[in-house]
């Protein structure tokens, strides 16, 4: 039974930690002589069972490391949970802010990234940091979009969807007038250590949470066959030779991936005053939100995201129907935020009154009403309160609001009496 | 009394700081293993601190001693300076027992101590390279 390498105050059971500690800190590869109890420190346990034609009792080493990957790539109730909540609060920030584009996408392939971050097994993978959740970095997908700007401007794939790599744009650093292109203005232009025309791109890129499908990571294998050649080794297993060929011997490598079907929310950020000053063209009717649209489609099409994409990894295909719940989920929210904002506005007495006509009106038209309902006891409330009110503007529209409720809502007699003893006061 | 605490005063300044103590034995370490693996050593001492950080400090020693060669060079090192400013024993095997048994604070303790030691190491370890 293998185990993590950790200190005995922290026990074993760590089916709550997140997949990213237990793929980091936590993993159980460590392995175990089964027969002795002595911890090995490497990743295969001793086994010992019966095996051959003579039935001899041998020993077997059992590697531990896909089932510690296995074991670290479940995903439980909290971290979908939370999987979730992050993405809708990338989409709230997002629906907010002025000047974004936000774009839907499914995995039509296994997704991976991170394979290069240090790891014990050799291959790392990219988790979010404190959630422990598979993430894909925003300086990833500016990376890939802006590779994918630079191959449709070469023209050599056809329409160019309106990218070029023409200088169009001067802009005065110092003494000197730097001349720049669109995908400068939008990425950012880099220069040779200790030059100066270095500038920032207006496009801000922010991370992806993909949307995990199932309940779990995949765990797969990449097979190498060259390592005698990448590590320099002479191998009589590998014909005694450190040149690459087809003999070599195969190194199977477990590594993480998300699945296909997966979700991934793309939300770039445009500082729009400083591509007004920089580009002023591509500010214009959002220029820029077009051609950016032309580098995703054409980057889901022929380049992909994350890591390994050479072989067909992080392959994506816009989701259309996930884009028009997220255009609905983005208008409600700007809905409630302008209520909410014009709520703020009234008074203490007035929003009194508006907050119970809204819910008043939303409750008649699912059919609710009735005399235990929210409505009844927030009517009774405020009836309460308007006597206590001096504003005589503010008496009669509560007054108002309350016959109109009053008409609506079953009463037992005795309390409608009272009620409307009440209501006469008010309007007194 | 007053010539008791000079003496005292004279004595500490003296000696090194621990700053200045991890910064010596990383000098002397960065070398000696720069004279055995050369640049391959200042990548794994470069590396080290990220793989501590995102695995914790018991696996990396395990899977350093696992690969053996130049990572087990390197793990002896750290468990070198770790011995002096811990106490914790050199050997790997009763290093591993010592932190299984530790307690939060001490394990907490010898984790940060190797981060100290390892940032000097990094710095030193490409430093000493040149100089060969």
């Amino acid at each position: 039974m293998p185990m993590a390498a950790l200190p005995k105050y922290l026990g074993d059971d760590f089916a709550q930690a997140s997949p990213g500690l237990r793929f980091g800190m936590y993993l159980p590869v460590w392995g175990k002589d089964n027969k002795t109890g002595e911890t090995l420190w490497t990743s295969h346990d001793l086994n010992y069972r019966e095996a051959g034609r003579d039935r001899q009792v041998r020993q077997f080493k059992d590697e531990n490391k896909t089932q510690a990957l296995n074991q670290s790539a479940r995903l439980n109730a909290n971290d979908r949970q939370l999987m979730e909540k992050l993405a809708q609060r990338q989409a709230a920030a997002a629906s907010v802010l002025p000047q974004m584009l936000s774009l839907q996408a499914r995995s039509i392939a296994p997704f991976t990234t991170g394979l290069g971050n240090e790891h014990p097994l050799e291959n790392g993978f990219a988790f979010l940091n404190p959630y422990g959740l598979p993430y894909l970095p925003g300086s990833g997908v500016k990376g890939v979009l802006r590779q994918a700007a630079r191959e449709l401007a070469s023209g050599d794939w056809g329409d160019e969807r309106g990218w070029n790599q023409q200088p169009s744009y001067t802009l005065k650093m110092g003494k000197e007038p730097v001349h720049f292109s669109m995908i400068d203005a939008l990425f950012g232009k880099e220069c040779s250590m200790g030059g100066k025309e270095q500038m920032r791109g207006a496009l801000s890129f922010w991370d992806v949470i993909p949307q995990i499908k199932g309940d779990r990571l995949e765990v797969e294998v990449m097979t190498a066959h060259q390592s005698h050649y990448y590590q320099k080794k002479r191998d009589d297993r590998a014909g005694n030779s450190d040149s690459p060929h087809e003999s070599g011997q195969p190194n199977p490598i477990n590594f993480l991936s998300v699945p296909p079907g997966s979700g991934f929310a793309f939300h770039v950020q445009c500082h729009q005053a400083l591509l007004a000053r920089i580009a002023p063209d591509l500010a214009e009717a959002d220029r820029w939100q077009g051609l950016l649209q032309a580098a995703f489609e054409h980057a889901f099409d022929w380049l992909g995201f994350g890591a390994k994409t050479a072989v067909g990894y992080g392959s994506l295909q816009r989701d259309a129907q996930a884009e028009a719940a997220m255009k609905q989920a983005f208008e409600q929210i700007q809905a409630q935020a302008q209520a909410q904002a014009e709520l703020d506005k009234l008074s203490d007495e007035q929003r009194q009154i508006k907050e119970l006509e809204q819910l008043f009106l939303a409750t008649k038209d699912k059919g609710g009403l009735d005399a235990g309902c929210p409505v009844a006891t927030q009517r009774l409330k405020l009836l309460d309160d308007a006597l206590g009110w001096e504003s005589p503007e503010y008496r009669q529209q509560a007054a108002d609001l309350l016959r109109r409720i009053a008409k609506d809502l079953p009463w037992a007699k005795k309390r409608k009496q009272e009620a409307s003893d009440k209501l006469a006061r008010l309007m007194a | 009394m007053a010539t008791l605490t000079l003496k005292q005063d004279k004595a500490a300044s003296g000696k090194q700081t621990l700053e200045q103590r991890r910064a010596t034995h990383a000098w002397a370490k960065a070398k000696a293993g720069i004279a055995q693996h050369q640049k391959d050593y200042v990548n794994d001492a470069k590396g080290l601190p990220a793989l501590i950080m995102n695995s914790g400090l018991m696996q990396v020693m395990a899977f350093l001693h696992g690969k053996g060669g130049r990572h087990e060079v390197l793990a002896s090192h750290l468990r070198d300076w770790l011995q002096q400013a811990q106490g914790t024993p050199p050997d790997f095997e009763a290093f591993m027992q010592h932190l299984l048994n530790a307690q939060p604070t001490e394990f907490q303790a010898i984790t940060a101590e190797a981060f100290a030691w390892l940032r000097w190491l990094r710095q030193m370890a490409p430093a000493a390279a040149r100089e060969v």
